[in-house]
């Protein structure tokens, strides 16, 4: 190894790829350009490596906790990313078929008829709680917990429903051994484990309401257990598995005194009606009932575990779990006709009883995980040398890897391909180059000047009362105008060709792909931000503003050599002409006829007839108007004024 | 700590006066997420009610990169600002028992932007849930409304052009909220409905920086001040002003796509540049006189036309000013330098910039013999900014450029 190689000290190193699995060969040789001296100048080599952190510190540490928030709360998937289809294990659970399609089909079909044909049996092995002592210990210790089965049906929303309706159908009480050895528990016949049965008839739609989804909810109840005893080991475990396992936390009212319940449920059938659990072995992890249980009305998003990523399988070993088997029979005694997920070989009830496989099933992030060590087809190492230029290109450091993962978020890509648009697409902040190599490939990766880091969301929460752009509290609404505009660009046949590194320096590949949609407008009037509903409307029309009509108004009114009649007419004459924009002087007939009718109410009432006539006149004698024009605009006033003293002339009449 | 001293009473005991406790705090002791750094106020509360509030102190922070400007001349030093909340009747009454007139910190928030400086603040409540609610603005231009009590900022504005430099609430609708700014114009806004009911400036507004302004007693006007020398009166009783504060209840952003129109308004109702030769940084009603101050050692009792005109009768282009009186001072010719009156209007205080504090009883026969009153001490040597009164008048709290907050209780 190089002398001067950073290797990961810590977290300081940019790359630091620290959760992989084993294949996580770290090979750091480094090709910097002092690599060749004998004996490195350590001042040299730490400069170096500070321009190194430099570079990549600040963007590597970002994409680390985008990584966790996205195993925590998920933005997207990566499964239903085009280039990443091959992670979609749905396709891989059909296509382990090799069949052709009507096969696939008939598969699929037969999965169905069969989760709703057969009856579902548990068996259960026993509820396993770490408890400061073992169990034999004392003889008031009880052997046994009661657990109790629901079956939970989500209903379909009705129209007068707040929430989706939910019934809890029993199906049985049972006494489970509490942590029985588990060495004898090999030998014992599965039989003689307390067993419940659902029937089939349970998974029909029943008339009232369509049922969306079927899970089973088991509670255990274990009479006089201290509290603080059970509840030593990190509440927040719990809490993200059975949150994440469990869709949804249900907290029963019935509750003993002295009693602690623990509560976990499974999903059956989900809301597309898919089959969740298959034949296999389960363990549970449960969770301890809160004390109170959480309105739903109340309910609010929180972050769990504040962030921090806690390995999966840890509530397994410390905290109470359930351990059943499942099975899917059509009647009590004939099992071969359960279905079967082939693929998932080691859910297999049929090899149950020899090898007794821990499958530990926890239905949460790390799915991923343990699908591709199941699944990953072997294939010849390819090696992934990541060199990363800093300091304008001068410099340059290499690692490599023997995977496929994202070093920056552990996905597993599985395919070079994959890897180099995933990089190339989720962490725009560095630029990625391929280039072919003879062990593999090399991907340069330097740092992208032209990231655009303004924010992408959307712009009106950044000024929306109070401002939540940055917060994180769940979903949020996305702006009434932003539209989906769906597209569908020629797709070019996948090829590694697309990444090497452009020839004339195409600049125009590392543009980020969304612009426009994150740009806030505002009122040119006042400045405040401008609402997407608003955008249509030209608010700040600037012909004849308020002020100015005042303005002029004000000014006339300062005028002293003239009557208060003509600075009245004035007033509406000036307005009027700012109002229709008269600016010629053969516009002048128009403009004198148009102010007779609209203005003639006004001037009739105010007796302003004379100074009308005066104005007309004066007009006249500039040759803007012709004598006609006169004539009707003064006709139209007299008109006005008869129909007035005409009017009067009848009220005094009649009165 | 202990301090005070009878300020109506004689000045031999003026050799007792000890500082009251010098409070520096720093912007980084805390921890609030959000907001506002250090922020002044100027104070007493207004808001009535509620609870026990005992509110107090946020802020302040000494070391904010920016300060070591101030109290340079006048020409650009910015005040300094350090607030000091309010303090209510209840709290007055924890004073007696103690003693001793402690100043706590309560809370501190931190604006998430380094270039904040807050200028100004100004207490009022929230009408629905009678919290207690404090805005605050500075630098930047943005209106901050924080909740102590949830100790979150809930409501944000954006909109003027540069600094804001005075907040006001109307006294008598705690919705409405004056902000006066650097960018020539005062606005008026409702916080209640997050509109902006109107702007005031424009073709015959300020021609340079608003400094101050304030509402009178039944909250119908506003009379502003600023850098060109002049005070505006802005009528907001009037038919068309009424209509939009009305209308700005009654909008519902989500009912509506149209946007709420703003009232700009270019035109004030009575501008008069004859009472000041400078800049005037600080403008306080009394009842229907006005009292300013500029840089000119000097707070200048004023009213609009002729010593018998009426305030609600004089016209746009009125020209006369008549001037009732003066407050006369000495050593301080800087500018941004507040003078404030406790809330029944009987005392006037005055920092100046070596730390010396003036303070009058207005309650005289004869406004030209208002007892005046110097406070001072040998440790307060800085240009004291803002002065405020607790609502009763017994505290008088002091901010100076050095970062200390001088707090005098009135011993009678």
């Amino acid at each position: 190894m190089a002398p001067h190689k950073q290797s990961s000290s810590g977290g300081s190193h940019p790359v630091g790829f620290g959760s992989g699995g084993k294949a996580n060969g770290l090979y750091q040789s480094s090709s910097a350009v002092m690599a060749a001296a004998k004996k490195p100048n350590m001042q040299l080599i730490q400069a170096d490596h500070e321009l190194f952190l430099q570079a990549f510190e600040k963007p590597t540490q970002i994409y680390r906790f985008l990584r966790t928030r996205n195993l925590i709360a998920p933005i997207f998937l990566h499964r239903t990313l085009t280039y990443m289809s091959h992670r979609n294990s749905r396709n891989n659970h059909l296509l382990a078929f090799k069949g052709n399609i009507s096969e696939v089909f008939l598969c699929l079909f037969r999965v169905f008829f069969y989760s709703l044909t057969s009856n579902l049996q548990l068996t259960f092995t026993g509820f396993f709680q770490k408890a400061g002592k073992p169990s034999q210990d004392s003889e008031n210790e009880q052997n046994s917990v009661s657990l109790e089965v629901l079956l939970v049906k989500v209903c379909h929303k009705k129209r007068k429903d707040v929430s989706c309706p939910v019934k809890q159908v029993p199906t049985g009480k049972k006494q489970v051994p509490l942590n029985p050895d588990t060495s004898a528990g090999v030998q014992a016949k599965t039989g003689s484990f307390p067993s419940l049965l659902v029937p089939s008839i349970e998974f029909e739609p029943s008339n009232s309401h369509m049922v969306k989804s079927y899970s089973l909810l088991f509670r255990v109840s274990r009479p006089g257990c201290p509290r603080t005893q059970i509840n030593g080991l990190s509440k927040n475990t719990n809490r993200i598995e059975t949150e994440v396992v469990n869709r949804k936390r249900r907290s029963s009212s019935l509750r003993e005194e002295g009693e602690t319940t623990f509560v976990a449920q499974m999903t059956v059938f989900d809301k597309n009606r898919r089959l969740q659990l298959l034949d296999g072995e389960y363990e549970v992890s449960m969770q301890e009932m809160e004390e109170c249980p959480v309105n739903k009305k109340r309910a609010t998003w929180e972050t769990i575990l504040d962030g921090k990523r806690l390995p999966p399988f840890e509530s397994f070993s410390q905290g109470p779990t359930l351990q059943f088997t499942l099975r899917w029979t059509s009647d009590s005694t004939d099992r071969s006709t359960a279905p079967v997920a082939k693929p998932l070989a080691t859910r297999n009830s049929e090899t149950n009883q020899d090898t007794r496989p821990t499958v530990k099933e926890s239905l949460n992030a790390d799915v991923q995980t343990r699908r591709e060590q199941i699944l990953a087809e072997p294939r010849q190492k390819l090696r992934i040398f990541y060199q990363f230029q800093y300091n304008n290109n001068t410099r340059q450091q290499t690692e490599a890897r023997d995977d496929l993962h994202c070093p920056w978020c552990t996905l597993n890509c599985r395919k070079l391909y994959s890897l180099l648009k995933h990089l190339k697409l989720s962490h725009s902040r560095f630029v990625f180059n391929y280039v072919p190599h003879p062990k593999g490939a090399k991907i340069e990766v330097s740092i992208n000047e032209c990231y655009d880091g303004s924010y992408a969301g959307n712009p009106q929460d950044i000024h929306s009362q109070p401002g939540f752009a940055f917060s994180r509290n769940g979903p949020v609404k996305r702006t009434a105008v932003t539209h989906i505009l769906v597209c569908r660009p020629k797709r070019t046949k996948p090829s590694l060709s697309e990444f090497l590194e452009s020839e004339d320096g195409d600049r125009e590949q590392q543009r980020t792909y969304i612009s426009g949609h994150n740009r806030l407008y505002f009122h040119s009037d006042c400045c405040l931000p401008l609402r997407p509903q608003e955008m249509e409307m030209d608010s700040e029309d600037e012909r004849d503003p308020d002020w100015l009509k005042e303005k002029t108004v004000k000014q006339i009114e300062e005028f002293t050599d003239v009557n208060e009649g003509e600075k009245e007419i004035m007033k509406l004459w000036n307005l009027h002409v700012m109002k229709h924009g008269f600016i010629a002087d053969n516009q002048m007939n128009e403009a004198c006829l148009l102010f007779a009718e609209n203005h003639a109410a006004v001037i009739v009432k105010h007796s302003l007839c004379r100074n009308f006539l005066l104005h007309l006149i004066s007009m006249h004698d500039f040759n803007l108007i012709s004598t006609l024009t006169i004539n009707q605009a003064m006709a139209r006033l007299r008109l006005l004024q008869s129909q007035k003293s005409r009017a009067e002339h009848v009220r005094l009449v009649l009165n | 700590m202990r301090e005070n001293k009878n300020m109506s009473e004689s000045p031999s005991q003026a050799g007792k006066e000890i500082p009251a406790k010098k409070q520096k705090l720093s912007s980084d002791e805390n921890s609030n997420p959000d907001l506002s750094g250090d922020e002044n106020d100027d104070a007493v509360s207004v808001e009535s009610g509620t609870n026990a509030e005992r509110p107090d102190t946020p802020t302040n922070t000494a070391n904010a990169p920016g300060r070591k400007s101030w109290g340079k001349g006048k020409w650009k030093s910015k005040k300094c600002r350090y607030s000091f909340k309010c303090v209510n009747s209840l709290r007055v009454t924890l004073y007696e028992c103690h003693s001793q007139g402690e100043i706590r910190l309560l809370q501190s928030y931190v604006d998430a932007d380094a270039d904040e400086n807050f200028y100004t603040c100004a207490w009022t409540y929230d009408t629905n849930t009678s919290h207690p609610l404090l805005a605050v603005a500075g630098s930047r231009g943005i209106i901050r409304v924080i909740n102590h009590i949830t100790m979150q900022c809930i409501k944000h504005y954006v909109g003027h052009g540069n600094a804001i430099n005075e907040l006001k609430f109307h006294p008598r609708d705690p919705n409405l909220l004056l902000s006066v700014s650097k960018d020539h114009a005062l606005r008026l806004w409702n916080i209640q409905t997050d509109t902006l009911v109107a702007i005031f400036g424009g073709v015959e507004g300020h021609r340079d920086e608003v400094l101050s302004a304030d509402f009178d007693l039944l909250g119908e006007k506003i009379m502003s001040c600023g850098m060109d020398h002049s005070l505006k009166l802005w009528r907001i009783n009037s038919e068309r002003m009424q209509k939009a504060i009305r209308g700005s209840y009654e909008y519902n952003p989500s009912k509506t796509n149209r946007p709420f129109v703003s009232q700009k308004i270019h035109f004030p109702d009575f501008s008069t540049r004859d009472i000041h030769r400078n800049y005037v940084d600080c403008v306080r009603w009394l009842g229907d006189l006005i009292l300013s101050k500029s840089c000119e050692n000097a707070i200048v009792c004023w009213k609009p036309g002729k010593m018998e005109d009426d305030i609600d009768h004089i016209k746009p282009n009125e020209s006369n000013v008549t001037i009732l009186g003066r407050f006369d001072y000495s050593q301080c010719d800087i500018w941004y330098m507040r003078f404030s009156m406790d809330f029944w209007q009987k005392m006037l205080a005055l920092g100046n910039q070596v730390g010396k504090l003036y303070v009058w009883d207005l309650e005289v026969e004869d406004p030209h013999k208002a007892k005046c009153t110097t406070l001072t001490l040998p440790k307060c040597t800085s240009a004291i900014r803002q002065t405020s009164f607790s609502r009763d008048s017994s505290i008088l709290i002091a901010v100076c450029d050095d970062a200390s907050i001088w707090r005098w209780d009135r011993q009678r």
